[in-house]
């Protein structure tokens, strides 16, 4: 079982200071390290390779990949400059793991900053597989060729499907508890080298980003000046003029 | 010329609401484009549901997709892709919902076009029409351009409303058939897991805690402030719920609970658009946040930028002072 999940460095601060994974991409991690540990248990094999799109720099995931139990990490080092949508991270995943036969391809179910979720759908296109997203519960008896996976709907439905192998799942959060990366690992992981790719054609986006604008506002949004204690004070006044306290 | 087509959403209970908005989204786009509006509706072939769209003034396409039982995203894509090249509409319309996000992003690659997710606003330009998406937690919008043709728009759901329906001559309904014969995808039903709790129902007052929280022990601090208010509950953003910090009847927002509350607080929440879904019909909406440009400011009624402990603990001195 031949296991490619793709992983994101996102700004976790608003300020870009702190820098981690991206949190949809540790269920997805966690969730293909699951079923590797499922298939060693039945005696087969299993390996799960990650793969990430980013500036220099963004190798920081691939190392905290290693540490929670990754075999392989690839990095692909992409322009800081360059600001592509889905499409274009897809068609570069795509170009890079051509050739490579993965079994399952995992995604978490989008990237908090971009917010998008469309790279795992993008990329099972490109790569020609069967795709699920949103994805909450998985089932696969080790050795047979179909992946079982239950589907967040909205209203607390699920829309369950078996998937033929080779597919790519999104992994919704909530599916799992993604495990901290062991000591061990991690200092394993210091010995393990990770396959560096310089990123040459930029497939063409399918859309181009104009500007960046403020949101539109839904309510009046009074902003509370003064001290901690002046905000406390008038939210209490409010909310006794309103009859609530 | 070639039309907008929409996507019409639709479960075993028939048209989902979500439906009329990406219509009034395609109106605004047809009226920029001085394009026609189509409506398509895959799926069995449902007379009925297709003369609903159809009295609606709208062109509809009944699209059965034989050999297709329930949702299927491969069957989506093969017959969409197959009635799309022939009608080779400028724009797609499609919901931002678990449907439309499994299968509208594989479609456009597949027309050769491309797709823009959660789009909350169109702005006409002099190039033509511009999609505004969320992007850094909602704290921005971006406005894109699409590049590629045809454009499938994923709408967010909530972003577009529904104007009262004006007397419209009905329009025509095509039924057409096409057979789908992939195999990879088997579906296996509709299994429904969560009965939601009636506590966030009934509640006048909600205290909705998010991952501004830190840890798990301070929900004990949220409890003790929501205590300071009659008929209150904690809910929460989904984090906490995935985390398993607090049980999924408490969760808030698109995949939980819509609330619509005396008073909401947010606390520690950054207003993504999956959450602001839930709490838009609450009467008062107050929101605690360290960062002034956390995006739930924009939907607030009163933003208090803070940190939410020493902000808690003021308020419950002031609350002391004035029993
Ligand atoms: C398909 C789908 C469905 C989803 N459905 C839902 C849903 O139903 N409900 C939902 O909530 N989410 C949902 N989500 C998740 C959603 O996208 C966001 O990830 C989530 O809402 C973020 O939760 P949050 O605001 O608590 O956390 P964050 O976005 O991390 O925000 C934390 C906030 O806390 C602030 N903060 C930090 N420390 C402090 C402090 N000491 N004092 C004050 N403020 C502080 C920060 O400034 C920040 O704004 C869904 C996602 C997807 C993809």
């Amino acid at each position: 079982m031949k296991i490619l999940v793709c992983i994101k460095q996102v700004n976790e601060t608003p300020d870009g200071h702190t820098q981690a994974m991206n949190r949809f991409d540790e269920y997805a991690l966690e969730e293909a390290l699951c079923i590797k540990e499922r298939f060693k248990e039945a005696g087969l094999d299993g390996g799960v390779d990650v793969i990430t799109l980013g500036p220099e720099g963004a190798e920081t995931v691939v190392k905290r990949a290693f540490g929670m139990g990754a075999d392989n990490g690839c990095h692909l080092v992409s322009d800081p400059k360059q600001n592509g949508s889905s499409a274009v991270t897809a068609g570069l995943i795509a170009g890079a793991v051509k050739g490579c036969a993965y079994d399952l391809v995992v995604t978490g179910i989008m990237s908090q900053d971009r917010m998008e979720g469309q790279t795992g759908p993008i990329l099972a296109e490109l790569m020609g597989l069967a795709c699920a997203t949103g994805v909450v519960a998985t089932s696969l008896v080790p050795g047979a060729a179909v992946i079982e996976v239950e589907r967040e709907m909205e209203k607390g439905e699920r829309d369950c499907l078996a998937m033929t192998l080779p597919a790519l799942i999104t992994v919704q959060a909530g599916i799992n508890s993604p495990r901290y990366p062991s000591l061990s690992k991690v200092l394993k992981a210091a010995k393990k080298t990770i396959k560096t790719l310089a990123v040459e054609a930029v497939p063409a986006d399918t859309q181009t980003l104009v500007r960046l604008e403020a949101p539109l506002k839904s309510r009046s949004g009074r902003v509370l000046g003064g001290t901690v204690d002046d905000k406390a004070v008038a939210l209490f006044d409010l909310l006794r003029e309103r009859g609530i306290l | 010329m070639r039309p907008i087509a929409v996507v019409v959403e639709h479960d075993a209970g028939g048209i989902i609401p979500v439906t009329h908005e990406l219509l009034a989204c395609a109106r605004i786009l047809a009226d920029q484009t001085q394009s026609s509006i189509v409506a398509v509706i895959p799926g069995k072939g449902d007379p009925a549901m297709a003369k609903q769209i159809a009295d609606l003034g709208i062109e509809t396409v009944d699209l059965a997709i034989i050999g297709m039982d329930g949702y299927n995203s491969e069957a989506y894509k093969g017959a969409l892709f197959q009635l799309f090249t022939t009608l080779a509409p400028l724009y797609i319309i499609v919901g931002h919902t678990a449907t439309g996000r499994d299968f509208a992003p594989g479609l456009g690659v597949r027309l050769g076009g491309g797709s823009i997710a959660g789009v909350n606003h169109i702005v006409s330009d002099q190039t033509g029409p511009l999609f505004s998406r969320p992007v850094l937690n909602g704290v921005k919008n971006a406005l894109v351009r699409p590049d590629a043709s045809p454009c499938i728009i994923m709408v967010q759901p909530g972003a577009f409303r529904v104007q009262g329906t004006s007397f419209a001559c009905p329009a025509r309904v095509t039924a057409m058939d096409i057979r789908f014969t992939g195999g990879t995808i088997q579906p296996l039903g509709i299994k429904t897991v969560t009965t939601q709790g009636e506590d966030l129902d009934q509640a006048a007052v909600i205290v909705a805690a998010g991952r501004g929280l830190g840890e798990r022990e301070n929900l004990d601090i949220l409890e003790r402030f929501a205590a300071l208010f009659p008929n209150s509950v904690v809910g929460a953003s989904r984090p906490l719920v995935d985390d398993g910090w607090i049980e999924y009847r408490f969760q808030v927002g698109i995949t939980g609970a819509r609330v619509s509350p005396k008073l909401y607080i947010a606390c520690g929440i950054s207003g993504s658009s999956q959450h602001l879904a839930g709490i838009l019909g609450s009467e008062l909406i107050v929101s605690v946040n360290s960062d002034p440009n956390a995006a739930i400011f924009n939907h607030s009624d009163l933003c208090i930028v803070a940190d939410l402990f020493e902000f808690i603990s003021a308020f419950e001195r002031i609350l002391q002072r004035h029993p």
